[in-house]
């Protein structure tokens, strides 16, 4: 019984579809039979719906009898991808294909039509998987995860609450939905223009008034005169939700306006490059041959969506690329496949692809250059020469690494700093930082009085270290000095007269000596 | 009738062997055909410089010309030893200039492989066929198979092959789509096409020595017609970038439908664009 008991993984939907075969499922010392219609077998565990309700079983420890048993020798891998194109049309075909290659399986892409393909992944035996992928919206990604016709949402935000309670109402289980999302890549949400348009810089409220039909002119934004030609995806892409959400709800709920859209970000970010009186709305990776406008603010600071930038989340409309995974165990190679997609081959390709990836790598303390200066000529009683003096002191011999923690609100890692304390801990497991020194480093914005904003800014970059080391379960913490430290205001990124620039100033940074 | 017939109209025409090739070694040439028989070429409609008022009368009794006709067996209908031969040589670009002599194997269907991709062609009247390719691997490889049993290889070292973007698709016979490649001026694309029936399809950009940054689209696409409406498409795939390992898969796309007829197939995102990163 102790032996069944432990097989015993999980209660899972007892409304799922099943095969109506019969199975017999006997322990391997013959004590303990259930019996029970087969679910599902992913190659190392039955489903098997039962009188005690849906149960899973280890394959090894169990014989399996009856018409319902599976071919254990014939297993095929099915794996469905369902969710945004903007995952779906690139990149995870990408990253497939190199899965496939560095495990030595031949590849076949069997395309339906450009939003539908099956990827059959073979030996020189037989075939071993199929990854279905259907290229669709973040909304469908979802509602395919929880209505169990996916295995893999493929989305671009965090479910909504309405989301949320179905997924509650139909998996009552533990592993609620915001526990299995992982943040694949990065991209930008950016504004194009044209290569010979003069105005590259705008605010984020100058983007609202353009999209809600207020400006209409480039003089109005000191360019030379000519009518906005305003474009932007569907209203229902998750680039148009986002930038609703993120930008153009943030100057008042209003809709977007504009002359003409594009279901194709392709098609827009090339109509944008070509007209140079043109604006889109898009993301880093479709910009295409347009050029990524740089977001001002009004105090001076410019922030340009880079790799650099989007890595450490310094820009502020980062736009987290994620994976939510279905709540059961999903078959080996899936497993395997999404262990790639965190290793330094897959980093590659989703550079190549012209995502950006959460590799951690360094930039030297001179790459301060604007926000010292910026510091500099902003000091004042809140911001004192002498902590702008111990922080030069402090970081001038030591390298920031690009993994950045930000949060939601209070202390709440937001998605990406979630992925950045996984990945971050991987490297202390693996060794990479044995025998340096990391210093986690709050900063705050600079709303309320600095000494409190400076207690704030050491509580997060405490609570940070405290969850990377928690993370990091098997690193040799003899070999790696943790340590906290906090400037408070005294080095922001970006004005602190709006909310996106308030949260891209408190952040923790990581700085390796 | 048709070898000795053969024979003696290239003894009538005096016809010289010129090597098209004299100025390469040939790398591979095969043994000749033993049999006597050699396939008349299917002469072209076109006006021809001579004209046979009469045929010599031949004696009732044609073995005493055996022993004549004999040593000239392994020759072709136009005079050239039967021996088939393989060139392939290296040129600027990473380019293959590939030359096919098959003289007694004319106007016959030949199946070129270079880097595991196959594709279809047709030799000559004359049994040639030449032809250049971009070349995708290093070690420039190329086999050429005569129907199921003949083969040969040959090799040309291709040096600068790690400086370009390429694509190729080689097709399945008769299920080809078009490779369309949409580039800004500023990103020089070449395309290939090489094939008859079996088609072979390759994309190639140079990356220039600015390392010109800019998008390439890819997509494929096939006018919807009656004939096409309900046939797929099938190739494979080898896609070559600098510093990454060569991706290989198979390709095989759905019909369109026969209701969709007057449309264009066009499969936009089926090809990653090419994504070109400046210095």
């Amino acid at each position: 019984m102790t032996k069944m008991k432990r097989m015993l993984c999980a209660a899972l939907l007892s409304a799922a579809p099943a095969f109506a075969q019969d199975v017999s499922l006997t322990s391997r010392d013959g004590a303990i039979q259930i019996d029970g219609t087969l679910m599902s077998y992913d190659g190392e565990f039955y489903r098997v719906d039962t009188i005690y309700g849906p149960l899973t079983f280890d394959g090894e420890g169990v014989t399996c009898a009856g018409p319902g048993c599976p071919d254990l020798d014939a297993f095929i891998a099915d794996v469905t991808f369902s969710g945004t194109r903007h995952m779906g049309d690139v990149l995870i075909p990408a990253l497939i294909q190199s899965f496939a290659a560095r495990h030595q399986l031949s590849l076949t892409r069997e395309v339906e039509d450009d939003t539908h393909s099956v990827f059959v992944l073979s030996d020189t035996d037989r075939v071993r998987a199929r990854f279905t992928l259907r290229s669709s919206t973040t909304a469908e990604g979802y509602a395919d995860l929880i209505a169990e016709a996916a295995d893999i949402a493929m989305v671009l935000r965090e479910p909504n609450q309405s989301e949320l309670d179905l997924a509650q109402s139909a998996d009552p289980s533990p592993l609620s939905l915001n526990k299995r999302a992982r943040v694949l890549a990065l991209d930008g949400l950016i504004a194009i223009a044209a290569p010979d348009q003069p105005v590259q810089a705008l605010t984020l409220a100058n983007l609202s008034e353009i999209y809600a039909g207020e400006v209409l002119d480039w003089s109005e934004l000191g360019g030379s005169d000519g009518k906005i030609l305003a474009l932007a995806p569907p209203e229902n892409s998750g680039i148009s939700e986002a930038f609703l959400s993120r930008v153009i709800a943030q100057g008042g709920d209003r809709p977007i306006k504009t002359a003409q859209t594009h279901a194709d970000p392709d098609d827009l970010a090339d109509q944008v490059a070509q007209d140079a009186f043109a604006i889109g709305l898009g993301t880093l990776s479709t910009a295409g041959n347009a050029v990524p406008m740089r977001l001002k603010g009004a105090c001076g600071f410019e922030q340009e969506a880079s790799v650099t930038t989007l890595r450490a989340e310094d820009y502020p409309l980062t736009l987290p690329l994620m994976f939510y995974t279905a709540p059961r165990r999903l078959p080996l190679l899936a497993r395997e496949f999404l262990a790639f997609t965190r290793s330094p081959a897959a980093d590659l390709v989703i550079r190549r692809t012209g995502y950006v990836d959460q590799a951690i790598t360094v930039s030297g303390f001179d790459t301060l250059g604007d926000r010292l200066a910026h510091a500099i000529t902003n000091v004042s009683a809140e911001t004192p020469l002498p902590e702008l003096q111990r922080l030069v002191t402090t970081l001038r011999d030591r390298v920031r690494l690009s993994t950045t923690f930000r949060f939601e609100s209070g202390v709440r890692l937001d998605v990406q700093s979630n992925e950045n304390v996984a990945r971050l801990a991987q490297a202390l497991e693996t060794g990479r930082f044995d025998g340096k020194s990391l210093l986690f480093v709050g900063f705050s914005d600079g709303q309320g009085p600095a000494s409190a904003n400076k207690d704030l800014a050491r509580q997060r970059a405490e609570l940070v270290l405290g969850q990377v080391r928690e993370a990091a379960g098997v690193a040799d913490f003899r070999q790696i000095e943790l340590s906290a430290d906090a400037f408070g205001e005294v080095l922001p990124m970006a004005c602190d007269d709006s909310d996106w620039g308030r949260s891209i100033n408190r952040r923790v940074e990581v700085w390796l000596e | 009738m048709s070898g000795f017939r053969a024979s003696v109209l290239a003894a009538l025409l005096a016809f010289t062997p010129v090597s098209a090739f004299s100025d390469v070694t040939a790398l591979a040439i095969r043994a000749p055909l033993s049999e006597i028989e050699q396939p008349l070429p299917v002469m072209p409609n076109t006006p021809v410089g001579f004209r046979i008022q009469a045929h010599a009368p031949l004696p009732s009794d044609a073995g005493g010309l055996k022993h004549i006709i004999a040593p000239q067996k392994n020759i072709s209908a136009f005079g050239i030893a039967c021996g088939e031969s393989l060139h392939v040589t290296a040129q600027p670009e990473a380019i293959l200039h590939v030359e096919v002599s098959a003289p007694c194997r004319p106007h016959s269907k030949v199946e070129i492989t270079h880097a595991g991709l196959s594709f279809g062609d047709t030799l000559s009247y004359a049994g040639t066929l030449t032809f250049e390719m971009p070349a995708m691997e290093p070690s420039g490889e190329v086999l050429v198979r005569f129907g199921q049993e003949q083969s040969l290889n040959g090799i040309a070292t291709v040096g600068d092959l790690s400086e370009f973007t390429r694509l190729a698709i080689a097709w399945e016979a008769g299920t080809a789509m078009s490779l369309r490649a949409q580039a800004p001026s500023h990103l020089p694309v070449t395309t290939y096409q090489i094939g008859t029936d079996k088609r072979f399809q390759v994309l190639s950009y140079h990356q220039d020595p600015q390392h010109s940054a800019g998008v390439i689209r890819l997509s494929l696409a096939r006018p919807i017609h009656s004939e096409t409406c309900d046939r797929g498409a099938e190739g494979d795939v080898l896609k070559l970038t600098p510093d990454l390992p060569p991706l290989r898969y198979q390709l095989k796309l759905a019909a369109p439908g026969c209701a969709r007829i007057g449309e264009m197939f066009l499969l936009k995102n089926v090809l990653q664009d090419l994504k070109l990163v400046g210095r």
